[in-house]
């Protein structure tokens, strides 16, 4: 599971109001190569929450991404691009092959097996 | 400019609006004007396209599925007299570039509705003498190809439509679709297959639907093996997949038979993501939506396979209450999920797709319908987000077809409509079983036939398509 599915999921089971962001508890993380494509990049970027991935990214491993979000401008321009390599490399090339994702409001664990998150809630949490 | 579209003549209904969804891929803005050559049906391969430019031509034909070839009219007529007169009014500023003596040229002959001898074409071709070609003839590899498209008036008895009066054309080709996508693609050959895995030809016309391209984003919510997907990431889409079978989606057959290893098959980037979740509770944090380019799918019809929502059957049904499942049974169970029925599963598909698509983003799915002796108004499911641009049919049996649906997001996801869609769930819970019922068309599909019915209807059974309806198949 990557850190861009990761940004996208929260707890729903009935009742929780803070099940964002899930925390990663992680047992098997490993790096694949993911061809570089800007134009993705940038439009992944205005949907993602920063803080939440700056935080998945390091729960992983990987510390390189700059606390603060950076400015639209700079994520846009075509000039310095090691800022989407970072970016890259944490949204796509980062897996978490096995593990759980925990609720932080409920602790309930969705786990992570062979990359697949399994988000399906028991038959009394729906 | 006007350019002759002649398109293979299968899926018809699928054609034009592969065209349409490509014209607006490569970049043109209004909806394209079509206009059909004299005397000739909607049904026929031949029709006449606007498109700003050869360029857009070319693309659209490169990438479609079903165009057999996209040309640069330079003549046509009942006769070669007519012909020929056609050719000469046509401007010599169009024509000179494609005739200098620097290029490669060859002439071919086609002809629908009937085979000529190898003497016939070489007489046609030689009586275009009044054309200066300059260059040298190539058979194998020509700069610029002629086509000679030869067809005579018949009547409705060989799989197409009537033509009332013979008709010639003389283009030049401008583009054709690469066809040879499909025995790459074929499922024949797929590693890993399940019962309703789409084939490949569908796929890739799905995929032209959505107008899949590099750097978007393409999800399907309904992925199994991951066939249409394949589809949309041989056209350059990042692409991202969820079920609620986690043996399909996780395990597949085996560590080299899976969804990621159809992708590595055809040495394809694998997707971005995919996920075990129910449709029905999707787990997206709040405040994320306009994030997919297209959703692209093909939901349980709940006729060779029935879609499964959280929840057992009889805690669905109110006979039983939600348990709880013991701590230490935990880690290993599998919810139990029931029947979801078709009409819910649209309606979630149609909020998913109103809160997660960016604007003008497309929503292509199929839909089951049965076929109607009486042929009533089919209602398409409607969404105050969408609108409808394309439907095409497919026929599937004598008793029911699937038309795809392409829809377009007009509309931002608002409050109203968040409300709406969450008392229409509360409506589902609550009338589990009213709504299993409704638009089930399991039992019309299975139910024996009446054999009364056989004996008197199969003389005044009319049906609404044409005797070459095998072509809608």
């Amino acid at each position: 599971m990557r850190l861009m599915t990761h940004n996208m999921l929260s707890c729903n089971i009935k009742g929780v109001t803070n099940g964002f962001p899930l925390k990663i508890e992680a047992e098997k993380v490993i790096e694949k190569e993911v061809d570089f494509n800007p134009d993705f990049l940038r439009h992944m970027f205005a949907k993602i929450e920063w803080k939440d991935l700056v935080e998945a990214a390091r729960s992983l491993g990987y510390a390189e991404l700059p606390e603060d979000s950076p400015d639209a401008t700079v994520i846009e321009s075509a000039a310095d691009e090691s800022l989407l390599k970072k970016l890259h490399h944490a949204l796509l090339e980062l897996h978490l092959e096995e593990g759980a994702l925990v609720c932080p409001e409920t602790g309930r664990k969705f786990p992570v097996n062979k990359g697949i998150p399994n988000m399906l809630l028991h038959e009394d949490e729906a | 400019m006007w350019f002759l579209c002649v398109f293979y003549h299968r899926l018809l209904d699928f054609r034009k609006p592969e065209v349409e969804a490509l014209a607006e891929l490569f970049g043109e803005d209004e909806s394209l004007q079509w206009r059909l050559p004299e005397h000739h049906h909607n049904d026929t391969p031949f029709h006449f396209v606007h498109l700003s430019s050869e360029e857009i031509a070319q693309n659209i034909a490169k990438r479609s599925i079903l165009v057999k070839g996209m040309y640069e009219l330079w003549g046509e007529g009942t006769c070669y007299e007519e012909l020929r007169d056609s050719i000469e009014s046509f401007p010599d500023s169009r024509k000179l570039p494609f005739l200098a003596s620097d290029s490669t040229f060859r002439i071919s002959v086609e002809t629908f509705g009937k085979a000529l001898t190898f003497d016939e074409q070489r007489e046609r071709i030689n009586s275009l003498t009044y054309i200066p070609f300059e260059g040298k003839v190539n058979l194998k590899n020509a700069d610029h190809n002629f086509f000679i498209m030869e067809m005579d008036e018949s009547e409705e008895n060989n799989g197409l439509q009537p033509i009332l009066q013979r008709r010639i054309f003389f283009g030049r080709e401008v583009g054709f679709a690469d066809r040879k996508l499909l025995p790459t693609f074929q499922l024949k050959s797929r590693t890993y297959l399940g019962p309703t895995a789409m084939d490949a030809e569908m796929a890739f016309l799905m995929a032209n639907q959505a107008k899949a391209a590099s750097g978007r984003l393409v999800y399907d919510p309904f992925v199994g093996t991951g066939s249409i997907l394949v589809s949309a990431a041989r056209f350059g889409a990042m692409t991202m997949g969820a079920d609620i079978d986690i043996r399909v989606v996780r395990d597949g057959r085996g560590p080299d038979c899976n969804v990621w290893s159809n992708f590595k098959q055809y040495g394809l980037p694998t997707p971005v993501a995919l996920l075990r979740m129910d449709n029905n509770l999707p787990p997206w944090r709040s405040g994320l939506n306009e994030l997919f380019d297209a959703i692209v799918c093909d939901p349980p019809y709940g006729v060779r396979a029935g879609g499964r929502k959280s929840g057992g059957r009889k805690i669905l049904r109110g006979t039983v209450d939600p348990y709880t499942v013991p701590e230490d049974k935990r880690t290993d169970h599998i919810p139990s999920t029931g029947a979801y029925s078709l009409v819910e599963c649209v309606h979630d598909l149609l909020h998913l797709a109103a809160r997660m698509l960016v604007m003008k983003g497309r929503l292509v799915f199929f839909f089951p319908v049965l076929r109607d002796e009486n042929g009533s108004e089919v209602k398409f499911p409607e969404h105050p987000c969408f609108k409808l641009v394309a439907v095409s049919e497919q026929i599937l049996s004598s008793r029911y077809s699937r038309v795809l649906l392409t829809m377009v997001k007009v509309e931002p996801y608002s409050e109203e409509v968040e409300e709406a869609a969450r008392l229409m769930h509360v409506e589902f819970r609550e009338n589990h079983l009213k709504w299993l019922e409704k638009g089930n068309i399991h039992s019309s599909v299975f139910k024996p036939s009446d054999p009364s019915q056989v004996h008197t209807d199969s003389k005044s059974f009319k049906d609404p398509k044409p005797k070459y309806r095998g072509k809608y198949v």
